[in-house]
């Protein structure tokens, strides 16, 4: 019998867990993110520099179609208008290629941009201090770069399956818009 | 008084959230109730007692989550469709 899409939606729920410790600690708030250049699933560069004079949201995270990659992947596709409301870009990393990155958009319904850090495998996680050596993958870690291209905010996921606070994530980049109507005033 | 709704009015569902505050899908199932300002009752299954109990109780003896219960039913894991087409 033919596999359902729904079927394929599903897999997460039945996919062996991916847990286990951070190794990593990542880099520290203040410094300055460092730049990449990744294809998205269009085979696209898309470069951190691209995105500078608005905050972006740097979603490192460990393997397309793991189960809570799917989930907070969907959790951040749910909240994208709050995440257009702070002017920020979204930007899911992981070492996934191209390919798979397009599949799982479409079957997932991810409508930002999935770049592949396949190429040399894991650099950019590897500058921002997220590579976990052992695994072949990136710590679950998120960062908000603000339109300096300094990070703001800093958070490497104490367990794999651990998925960050989105409402601390949205204080921060409340905070960034904050800043930023003060200073236009 | 009877307690019962009347003709014209109609019960909200009793909405339990059974999660932990690491959850992914428990972070979205939070948003998405509020979102639509559902009244619902959250449980962290790792903080509140006997709340991990309960859910396996209702749930096979698992405690799979995110699940919620909607008046009696359980719902283990479930898409937001499916709470859109039970809750609107």
């Amino acid at each position: 019998m033919a596999v359902t899409v729904q079927e394929l939606q599903e897999l997460h729920l039945s996919a062996p867990p991916m847990e286990g410790p951070a190794c990593m600690q990542g880099l520290p708030v203040g410094d300055r993110a460092p730049d990449f250049a990744l294809p998205n699933s269009a085979n696209e560069t898309v470069r951190l520099s691209d995105f500078r004079g608005q905050p972006v949201v740097l979603v490192f995270y460990p393997l397309d179609w793991s189960p809570g990659c799917s989930k907070q992947l969907e959790l951040y596709q749910f909240e994208l208008p709050i995440f257009a409301e702070y002017g920020a870009e979204i930007l899911g990393i992981s070492v996934d290629s191209m390919y798979s990155h397009g599949a799982w958009e479409k079957l997932r319904e991810i409508s930002f941009p999935l770049l592949s850090d396949f190429h040399p495998k894991g650099d950019a996680a590897r500058a921002y201090q997220a590579w976990r050596e052992n695994d072949g993958f990136s710590e679950r870690a998120l960062y908000v770069v603000d339109r300096e291209g300094i990070i703001r905010y800093a958070h490497v996921s104490p367990y794999l399956h651990h998925v960050p606070d989105i409402e601390e994530l949205f204080a921060v980049l409340a905070e960034l818009q904050e800043k930023r109507t003060k200073s236009d005033v | 008084m009877s307690d019962l709704p009347g003709p014209h009015q109609t019960a909200e569902p009793v909405v339990v959230l059974y999660g932990t505050s690491w959850c992914a899908g428990t972070q979205l199932i939070r948003r998405y109730l509020r979102r639509i300002e559902a009244a619902f009752t959250e449980k962290d299954i790792e903080t509140t007692p006997g709340a991990e109990e309960e859910l396996r109780a209702l749930n096979n003896g698992t405690a799979n989550h995110p699940a919620v219960l909607i008046d009696s039913q359980l719902y283990a894991e479930p898409p937001l469709e499916k709470l859109k087409e039970l809750l609107g």
